[in-house]
């Protein structure tokens, strides 16, 4: 593969995207787990088109008090990232990784956040490996530092929106929902691929149309 | 209280006294708020950016132009209009407009929300239709209410109560 379309349409469109995007996601949740100590799973990935009018009530609400870990992708594959967390499982995760007694956590000061940027870092950086590898492209990968965002959902998820509202209507969300056995610990890790891409997610568009047309039969 | 939710990119207007629009968690969106209060008619455009980028790409020419303050705001003014206000009467507020990702490395999506503002602030003006009030700017989250039955006008941020914001 030699350019971002391939590799993209490879973990999204290609004929082996979902054993591709479980193999990427799975080394995720297991660097999630290395890092914290703590066996954290994930679901199987999810391929969406959202209508940008729909995405914050698909993470949980716009006024929802919410973490997001963010990062942009930059080099030859580029795009944005952004682990969205509950504030208590961000708490948790915090304790974890400071090895504290979970509770001991109780705000989100500096250290806390650089905390979290770290473990943003390593999981959204543990995709990027994967995905590089399956490539093939070593050089592949330029991430920003991570931007920790305590907010409203709306207000987090207007950044990671407002780059793709210039040229579309609807964002194109790779999805994994990362949780520990107890639920103590859970998180969406979105990957978005660059809006410049245009035609990028037509088969999942047309398979969506076909879904929604034969169950209006 | 009949409360609607204006999602990013869409314009809502009312008639209706027991009526509510909301705009949840905006962060550099932008909520520009219309009120006749004669004809008690409101509302409301939840804005992403300022203005279409190149209206001559295919791409941007078909996408919604509600996304956008600049060709937003005739819209919103129209649809105010068709259900009884007059332009004379109306009065505009003003909220959102926020920098919630303040992170070094990410300059470029820093003046989005001020941008937003200052193209909110222009549309109006050339609308001729003069700001009451405005909650803009800051790091923080919003969510804004426009009460149709008064025109008054709320924002809630985390860990703040809802307030009536004031000329």
């Amino acid at each position: 593969m030699n350019n971002q379309k391939e590799i993209w349409n490879h973990l999204i469109d290609g004929h082996q995207s979902e054993h591709a995007l479980r193999k990427v996601m799975w080394h995720v949740s297991r660097t999630l787990s290395d890092m914290v100590g703590k066996s954290i799973s994930n679901e199987d990935p999810l391929i969406e088109k959202v209508p940008l009018s729909q995405v914050p009530a698909r993470a949980g609400g716009a006024e929802a008090e919410m973490v997001g870990i963010y990062l942009v992708m930059g080099g030859g594959l580029r795009g944005q990232a952004i682990l969205i967390l509950p504030l208590t499982s961000a708490l948790h995760l915090v304790d974890l990784l400071a090895g504290d007694q979970p509770g001991t956590a109780t705000e989100l000061g500096i250290m806390e956040r650089s905390a979290l940027a770290e473990i943003g870092n390593m999981t959204l950086a543990s995709f990027l490996n994967a995905v590089s590898e399956l490539a093939d492209m070593p050089d592949l990968l330029r991430p920003s530092p991570p931007a920790v965002m305590v907010d409203m959902l709306g207000a987090i998820l207007d950044v990671i929106i407002t780059p793709v509202a210039a040229v579309r209507d609807d964002l194109l969300i790779i999805e994994t929902t990362l949780r520990d056995a107890r639920n103590s610990i859970q998180g969406r890790l979105w990957v978005l691929p660059d809006p410049a891409i245009q035609d990028l997610g037509r088969g999942i568009a047309k398979a969506m149309e076909q879904e929604s047309g034969s169950k209006g039969m | 209280m009949n409360v609607h939710a204006v999602p990013i990119g869409e314009i809502i207007a009312s008639d209706v006294p027991e009526d509510v629009l909301v705009a949840y968690g905006l962060g550099s969106c932008v909520a520009i708020c219309l009120y006749d209060p004669v004809a008690q008619v409101g509302g409301m455009l939840h804005a992403l950016l300022p203005a279409a980028p190149n209206e001559r790409n295919p791409a941007v020419r078909d996408s919604r132009p509600t996304k956008f303050v600049k060709q937003g705001t005739p819209l919103l003014i129209q649809s105010v209009l068709s259900l009884g206000a007059k332009r004379s009467r109306l009065q505009a507020r003003l909220c959102g407009g926020a920098r919630v990702l303040s992170a070094p490395g990410f300059q470029d999506s820093l003046n989005i929300g001020d941008r937003n503002v200052q193209a909110a602030e222009a549309a109006l003006e050339a609308a001729g239709i003069r700001i009451y009030a405005r909650e803009i700017g800051g790091n923080i989250g919003r969510t804004v209410k426009l009460y149709i039955g008064d025109g008054q006008v709320t924002v809630r941020s985390l860990g703040k109560g809802e307030q009536t914001i004031r000329e």
